[in-house]
């Protein structure tokens, strides 16, 4: 089967968060059946999900994330598995439902525009720590985007004049496992050029806004430490961190100093 | 209350009147300066280096610690504004090609497209490990254990990038082109400059394992592949039957080494043989079927496509390599030998080198018998290990702390 029947998966899938989404917000007496009907059609999607990513691994026979369009795949698990957790923990509906619109819109990326080429894995790829660097990062960049929904949620009630006191505390939540995530793949990153290209940095393009993204979250740690009141100066720089960080992830391909990246996805 | 520049406590202003003065000096130095920027000593110099700075840190901290400067030094404000012009400077790093001549003389002149050796580099490196190496001795003495996650991460990266740093200039890469049963000594380094290594490297024999070839579909006038649909438009030979457009496309017969006779393939022994296939090919609207042959070719022969229509042709890719490797022998001038197998992504170590399988005869395929064999020499290695192994054991802390986040804060970061 491979990508041929991901249509199907993705769109069962897209149903399922659907559901969930919109049970989310149905008024109901019973405290319980309005966090466990969303929470099970979440996890039924992404069970649905998961499915796909194993069938598609024994299928193509080398782990799936190598392209981007395999990358995305996992973002659109893992993302929405976070929402889910976090809404398990902290009762978040608003965020639950900002992570399934988002995995859905990556799934809908994917069907539109596959980019999965059918790639062979080729031998510089071939190690132990290809699966660690790729799921770390992946999980680091799907809590930082859940710290994002909450950064630019934060905005949105400022400006409407709303309170959001509470928000920049759980931005520090997912920035905070987010970080320790990405500082980990930075360093098994490192660990592994060394192995395969004979040097642990050489300022390649993807390592490089790799570090772009890392000194900004680093800075937003700090600010946040400082400044424990300035919360509308923290949630800008959490933004513009994101920013720096979907660079990293699909801008360096269109930049003219990657041409020769190992991390273009393309070559 | 308004503070005034420059009154104690100081805070982002100066950190960021104190940053822009750095960049100017770079720049200045950077153009007026006879050398094309920053050029750090060898061995034992770079180590004379590295111990005068840390000994430039700990008397700040020790005998200095209440002047306003090395207060402010070691605060978030400094580390903040530090941080940012490293990150700013990545920026340019990531947006100009590198090592390339460019055609803005700007970029020329201030050497941005050599950017790590300029001096605005080496100047927001040295503000932002003395912020760095001055909040870690802040909370090194008196040690405290609630401190270590806060330890491992600020001292981790400061031994790992003041190492890497200090040791880029001992820093040794090699290329070495090895052919087989010829012994080499003759390597050469990033600007071709040759150096003769103390031992020699002989090529026993070169292998590559490659995947099996895949087919596409091309257009006959453009010669381009004609699937839009990105994720169906290649198979592999091995995936038979499939389907590319209104085409259902099975493989009869393939052949690893083939050579064309007339106008079909048979299996042949020959250097430069490329892969060929016979394929049947049933048009599904029409149910018409036909076979042909196709062959990726190689550096001797042609690619042989089979055209099914007045639009369409089958054409087989060539075959993409699933690992290399190289068996070497290696002699030193004692006479002492060793063979080995080197393989990407498995080095082999060797009295302070490392020996890493890095290309071959790309033309030429499976069938070269020379193999680029790379040569590091990083002696500063180990401390950069350290640092980078503190950091990983501190994220561990920053992850715990996360999910209890005030606690992070007290323990944490400063």
């Amino acid at each position: 089967m491979g990508w041929i029947n991901f249509e199907y998966y993705a769109f069962a899938a897209l149903l399922l968060w659907g559901v969930g989404s919109v049970s989310l917000y149905l008024k109901t007496d019973k405290q319980g059946i309005g966090v466990r009907v969303p929470a099970l059609f979440s996890a039924a999607g992404l069970a649905v999900l998961m499915l796909f990513i194993l069938l598609l691994w024994l299928k193509i026979d080398r782990p799936p994330m190598r392209t981007l369009g395999e990358t995305r795949l996992w973002y659109s698990f893992l993302l929405p598995a976070i929402g889910l957790v976090s809404f398990l923990r902290w009762r978040y509906k608003w965020l639950l439902a900002y992570s399934l619109l988002m995995g859905g819109l990556f799934l809908l990326i994917n069907i539109l525009h596959p980019e999965t080429y059918d790639k062979s894995l080729m031998p510089a790829l071939q190690s132990v720590w290809f699966i660690p660097h790729v799921i770390v990062y992946m999980f680091a960049y799907a809590l930082l985007a859940a710290s994002s929904l909450v950064a630019l949620k934060a905005v949105y009630q400022d400006y409407r004049g709303k309170r959001w006191n509470t928000l920049p505390n759980l931005a520090d939540n997912f920035v905070y496992l987010g970080f320790s995530f990405l500082t980990m793949g930075l360093l098994f990153g490192a660990l592994w050029a060394k192995e395969a290209w004979g040097h642990y940095w050489t300022w390649d393009p993807k390592e490089t806004w790799a570090f772009i993204t890392w000194t900004a979250y680093l800075i937003y740690i700090h600010y946040r430490y400082k400044h424990q009141h300035r919360h509308k100066q923290a949630m800008w720089i959490l933004l513009i961190a994101f920013g720096l960080l979907m660079v990293c992830w699909f801008g360096v391909n269109y930049l003219p100093s990657a041409q020769n990246s190992v991390h273009t996805y393309t070559s | 209350m308004r503070r005034n520049t420059w009154q104690a406590p100081w805070s982002y202003r100066e950190g960021v009147i104190i940053g822009g003065g750095l960049v100017f000096l770079g720049v200045v130095w950077q153009v007026f300066l006879p050398s094309s920027g920053f050029q750090l000593p060898f061995w034992p110099g770079n180590l004379y280096m590295g111990l005068i700075f840390l000994a430039l840190l700990f008397t700040l901290h020790f005998l200095l610690k209440s002047t306003s400067v090395v207060k402010w030094l070691a605060s978030v404000p400094a580390a903040v504004t530090s941080a940012a012009l490293y990150c700013g400077l990545a920026i340019l790093l990531g947006i100009i090609p590198q090592g390339q001549s460019s055609g803005s003389p700007i970029v020329h002149v201030l050497g941005l497209n050599q950017l790590t050796s300029s001096w605005v580099f080496a100047l927001a490196n040295l503000y932002f490990l003395t912020s760095l190496g001055l909040a870690t001795l802040k909370r090194l003495f008196p040690f405290k254990l609630k401190n270590l996650g806060y330890l491992l991460n600020h001292a981790g990266l400061w031994i790992a990038l003041t190492a890497a740093a200090l040791g880029s200039s001992d820093l040794q890469r090699l290329s070495m082109n090895c052919t087989e049963g010829q012994p080499e000594w003759r390597a050469y380094d990033g600007s071709g400059q040759l150096v003769e290594m103390p031992v020699a490297i002989e090529l026993l024999d070169f292998q590559i394992d490659e995947y099996p070839p895949k087919l596409t579909l091309v257009d006959n006038e453009t010669g381009r592949i004609a699937v839009p649909d990105k994720k169906n438009a290649f198979f592999s030979v091995a995936d038979s039957s499939f389907q590319l457009l209104d085409y259902r496309v099975e493989v009869d017969r393939l052949l690893p080494e083939a050579g064309l006779i007339g106008d079909r393939f048979e299996p042949v022994n020959e250097v430069g043989s490329p892969p060929a296939a016979r394929l049947t090919v049933t048009r599904l609207s029409t149910g018409d079927s036909q076979s042909g042959w196709v062959s990726s070719g190689s550096f001797r022969f042609q690619p042989y496509a089979f055209k099914i229509s007045d639009q369409y042709s089958l054409v087989m890719l060539p075959p993409e390599p699933r690992k290399y490797q190289s068996d070497i022998r290696v002699m030193t001038q004692e006479g002492q030998q060793l063979t080995a197998t080197l393989e990407v992504n498995k080095p082999l170590k060797l009295g302070g080198w490392k020996f890493y399988q890095l290309s071959y005869h790309a033309d030429m395929g499976k069938w070269s018998d020379m193999s680029v064999i790379e040569l590091v020499r990083d002696p500063w290695i180990p401390v950069v290990y350290l640092g980078i192994f503190m950091m990983l054991a501190g994220s561990l802390f920053l992850f715990r702390h996360g999910t209890y986040k005030k606690k992070g804060l007290e323990n944490g970061l400063d």
